[in-house]
């Protein structure tokens, strides 16, 4: 398996075929040679410090602050993983995921307006 | 029989939808300085933009990714922050303009100054964004957006001289100005090439589920929808030359432009004008609006879709609304529309190499494309296109500067 090729910023959907997020940090155990993947995070701090690691902390105070940090970034570990092609596929519910908690967040702003589409 | 219908559809639509601010204002404005002498501008651009867009529909009916979705599986968030930022920023720039483009539209109509109209039109986006499908945003627009023919047949009506259309193909030099003569056919290139029409059309094919066997559709599509609508731009700019150029009228507003319907429409030009004028751009405005939430939720990897419930892709429609709320806010401000249409025209010519550069890449990866790579002269094409990007990307600054 090729990391950058097969796994990281690939799609990452529940079981249902629901969209989570992006496979933004992949997880190394480094104390076994080659190193081992154990699991990758999804979620917009942890995107952010690959950019830079100032950004990366700022992101993460602006989560604080919105209070949409909690069980943040999501982790998701290599047993968890249903399918790798064409996008990753895990044993989860989008709703048991934190990443549910900003969508229900701007949901709940959101007009509830009769026949949108 | 569904597949020609398609093809007709959306070749229709394409003509429909292809003329809006950038276009009209970049073809009127070299008519009327250069006579017909930037055609060979206008050809160039739109075969340019009618092979990349065959090639976004190809990648995303191959692969079911979009675009944005590939470059950020393919390059890395590290590489595509750029072509995402810079998209986002001409997004909400070229929102502004065409809403702008729009409103104007509407005060030839009615008189009542175009900042007024700017909230409204905005209003009339955001509901149609929130109540409407995928359907209604291309084709619905795209059909009314027929009305721009009208420049063709202006330019038709004009009778220019066969001989001097088809000399105007080739690219010459010219007799004076050449630095502004440079900066029209690269702004007219930035016009046409926009970087959130194939991401619009990439999305588009996904939302209609198009599937492997119907890339004819999707070829057709692309090259007979964007050459037609090559015309109409050719139109404007036909028109511009054989009116404004011969009053000596250069057109710094729309206003202006409008002049140049006259002696075909005479008391339907204004309204004629303003009716191709208000509706490219809106119908712009709604597509780059829609765009903006595509990017944003294929990069990030949220739930989206034009034809989903909006509150099932909350994160979606709060991206497209909070772009469309960025733009209203420039309009409110007072920005000319023809300047904010220039300028993320200039941006969108910086960009280019980042925006044709995955292509080569990603169109001879079989994980994304399978058996329908590019050949050896789609290979070719793409890699003049990705030096003349990045040749053209260097001098859009100092052509800014010095001729815009």
């Amino acid at each position: 398996m090729d990391l950058v090729r097969d796994f990281s910023d690939k799609l990452v959907l529940d079981r249902n075929g629901r969209e989570i997020g992006r496979v933004d940090r992949v997880l190394l155990d480094m104390s076994t040679s080659p190193p081992r993947v154990v699991g990758f995070e999804i979620g917009p701090a942890v995107l952010a410090a690959r950019l830079s690691p100032l950004l990366g902390r700022w992101v993460a105070g602006l989560e604080r602050a919105l209070g949409i940090d909690r069980e943040r970034p999501v982790r998701i570990t290599v047993p968890e993983i249903i399918d790798r092609s064409p996008h990753i596929r895990v044993n989860r519910l989008f709703a048991d995921t934190p990443a549910d908690l900003v969508e229900n967040q701007i949901r709940r702003r959101l007009p509830r307006w009769p026949g949108a589409a | 029989m569904s597949a020609i219908f398609d093809l007709v559809l959306g070749i229709v639509t394409s003509i429909g939808g292809f003329v809006e601010a950038g276009s009209i204002s970049t073809a009127a404005q070299a008519g009327s300085e250069f006579g017909f002498q930037l055609l060979w501008a206008i050809a160039i651009a739109t075969l340019m933009l009618a092979m990349l867009v065959e090639m976004s529909g190809r990648l995303s009916a191959v692969s079911k990714r979009s675009i944005a979705a590939a470059v950020r599986e393919r390059f890395g968030i590290k590489f595509q922050v750029i072509p995402f930022t810079a998209e986002l920023v001409i997004d909400t720039l070229l929102l502004a303009a065409e809403i702008g483009g729009a409103a104007i539209a509407l005060k030839l109509l009615s008189g009542v100054h175009w900042q007024w109209w700017v909230i409204p039109l905005g209003a009339m986006a955001w509901a149609i964004l929130w109540w409407c499908g995928f359907g209604v945003v291309e084709y619905g627009i795209g059909l009314l957006g027929l009305v721009t023919l009208s420049f063709v047949y202006s330019a038709w009506r004009l009778q220019p001289a066969t001989k001097s259309l088809a000399a105007s193909l080739v690219p010459s030099l010219p007799q004076h100005d050449p630095v502004r003569y440079a900066f029209l056919a690269v702004s007219i290139v930035g016009a046409t090439v926009s970087p959130y029409l194939l991401n619009f059309y990439s999305s588009g094919t996904l939302e209609e589920r198009m599937a492997e066997e119907e890339l004819w559709v999707n070829r057709a599509t692309s090259y007979l929808g964007m050459c037609f609508g090559g015309v109409v731009s050719m139109g404007v700019l036909v028109t511009s030359a054989m009116v404004l150029q011969r009053q000596h009228i250069i057109p710094d507003s729309y206003e202006q432009a409008a002049l140049m319907f006259v002696p075909v429409f005479h008391d339907w030009a204004v309204p004629l004008f303003a009716a191709a004028l208000g509706i490219g751009c809106f119908g712009a405005a709604v597509e780059l609006a829609l765009n903006a939430g595509y990017v944003c939720a294929q990069v990030f990897g949220w739930s989206w879709g034009a034809n989903r419930p909006r509150r099932d892709a909350a994160r979606f429609s709060a991206a497209f609304t909070l772009v469309l709320a960025t733009a209203l806010v420039v309009g409110v401000l007072g920005f000319d529309p023809l300047r904010l249409t220039l300028l993320s025209v200039a941006l969108t010519v910086a960009i280019m190499p980042f925006v044709v550069l995955p292509f080569l890449v990603l169109m001879n990866d079989p994980q994304y494309v399978k058996k329908h790579g590019s050949g050896p002269i789609g290979n070719v094409l793409l890699a003049v296109l990705t030096v003349l990007g990045g040749l053209l990307a260097v001098v859009v600054v100092p052509l800014e500067l010095f001729g815009g």
